[in-house]
């Protein structure tokens, strides 16, 4: 569980990372040429770490989240398209991918929702992932370094904690993945600090996280106001780039933008143990 | 006249009397409805590899179809819903109603349907069906015996069958904590159905 949850997405990661890193370095623009590097890290180790885990999904999957490395694949394709030219069409193709996510991860819902519902549903959720993605996209463009991985990696741990707290081994060793591959992009940003988590990145771990959430909340116990919360604690990412905390040491600017958004997760994950914190389960713990 | 008439009565009394045996004789099955108050899904898995736990799923619904006297045209269908899990301990009926286990939002209901049903022996049927548990269907065979049948208080007729089969949890794709709680699964249906006279 550990091996194909935590440590082979995290060696995948990293080494993917690596070998990226002196693929796009060869080229005139480091920061630009490379950026689907991310996504090539997020749907490598998410579908090996997923069939390592659980076998393969299927086509359809049976389960809502086995869609989930299809998503990391998909993500990875529009990284790709943006990189070779269709930037000009990147929020279409953003959007497009939002909806998708949402529309395959809903899909045991689809017989509960009625007519619109299920349209107002989608383009409602994939409206906010794209503003997530959109948001973490403009600050991890111009803030290569240490920042993003940091305030990523605290996001994904975050979500992996609520999961696993709220009914779900299964979704949390999920997130683990994602929070284990941002480690790995971590250490891979502390190594190069110009290595961007714009696009590529970004672009695949913002629906497979929320992609998660959705799955936590419509199919697990995850409190509404829990995911609400983990869902916009990417947004303090635009705290971090206030004259009070850019004007710092970088050292003590990382800190704070992490400081940032551990508050939301921290509330959050709060949320989600509370009932195993305070009020008393009912039964044993050693069930 | 009125010996004519009498034979009139006769004969229409006779050909009613002949209807009705035949009627009897070739009666249509019976169609009863799963009583979930008096019917449940019952569980065995082994805990550990040391020990068995049990655990119910509670009020099941469908329909029973029998014939007695041709049992290849009876029929059953069974549902139950996983959200009625039961095993006497709240947290752990939460986790299992969960996507780790039986995914009670994505898959709310179990269902069992023959495809074939024969006579084992005088005490009991051989059923053949489809197992659908987590959108992974699978043909399976149980053999059923008849607990009992006969009128109750309420003026209905009621009957009773149970059968015990086993399972591999992973072939339907629930193949969390494999090393902590078993793969085989032993469920007995107990089914009490019933009908208006």
């Amino acid at each position: 569980m550990i091996l194909y949850g935590i440590i082979l997405p995290a060696v995948i990661a990293g080494v993917a990372w690596g070998v990226a890193w002196r693929v796009w370095n060869r080229g005139a623009s480091p920061i630009a040429g490379g950026t689907w590097a991310g996504a090539l890290t997020c749907a490598l180790a998410v579908s090996v770490g997923y069939v390592g885990l659980w076998g393969w999904p299927g086509i359809p999957p049976l389960l809502a989240e086995g869609w989930l490395p299809f998503v990391a694949v998909a993500a990875l394709l529009v990284s790709l398209l943006e990189s070779f030219g269709l930037r000009s069409i990147r929020s279409v193709l953003w959007f497009l991918l939002m909806f998708g996510t949402v529309w395959v991860l809903s899909g045991p819902r689809h017989s509960a929702w009625k007519g619109l519902e299920i349209v107002g549903w989608c383009a409602g959720l994939s409206a906010a992932m794209l503003l997530i993605c959109a948001s973490l996209e403009l600050v991890a463009d111009h803030r290569p370094g240490a920042s993003m991985p940091v305030c990523l990696w605290i996001w994904t741990v975050g979500i992996a904690g609520a999961l696993a707290s709220t009914g779900s081994l299964n979704y949390g060793l999920l997130a683990g993945m994602l929070a284990a591959i941002m480690g790995a992009g971590l250490v891979a940003a502390w190594i190069q600090p110009r290595i961007s988590f714009a696009r590529g990145t970004v672009t695949a771990l913002t629906p497979l996280s929320m992609g998660l959430l959705f799955c936590g909340y419509f199919y697990s116990e995850l409190p509404g106001t829990c995911a609400l919360i983990l869902a916009s604690a990417p947004l303090t990412t635009w705290l971090g780039e206030s004259r009070f905390v850019t004007r710092r040491r970088p050292w003590l600017g990382v800190l704070m933008r992490a400081a940032l958004i551990a508050l939301p997760v921290a509330v959050a994950l709060v949320i989600a143990l509370w009932p195993m914190l305070v009020a008393k389960p009912a039964g044993p713990e050693n069930y | 006249m009125p010996v004519a008439r009498l034979f009139s009565v006769v004969a229409i009394v006779s050909a009613l009397a002949v209807l009705s045996l035949g009627s009897a004789t070739v009666r249509a099955a019976d169609t009863y409805q799963v009583d979930p108050v008096h019917s449940m899904l019952l569980f065995r898995i082994k805990h550990f590899n040391v020990s068995n736990l049990y655990g119910r799923i509670n009020n099941p619904t469908g329909t029973l179809v029998v014939d007695e006297a041709d049992p290849s045209k009876s029929s059953v269908e069974i549902e139950v819903k996983p959200e009625n899990v039961d095993t006497a301990i709240e947290k752990r009926d939460q986790h299992l109603k969960g996507p780790d286990f039986f995914n009670a939002k994505q898959f709310p209901t179990i269902t069992f349907k023959s495809k074939s049903v024969k006579k084992a022996d005088d005490a009991n049927i051989e059923v053949a069906g489809d197992l659908t548990l987590l959108g992974v269907t699978k043909e399976i065979t149980v053999k059923f015996a008849r607990v009992g049948a006969g009128k109750d208080p309420m003026g209905g007729y009621r009957t009773g069958y149970e059968g015990t089969f086993s399972i591999k949890r992973s072939d339907y794709g629930m193949k969390n904590m494999l090393e902590n709680v078993g793969d085989d699964v032993q469920l007995t249906v107990s089914v009490e159905g019933s009908r208006k006279l």
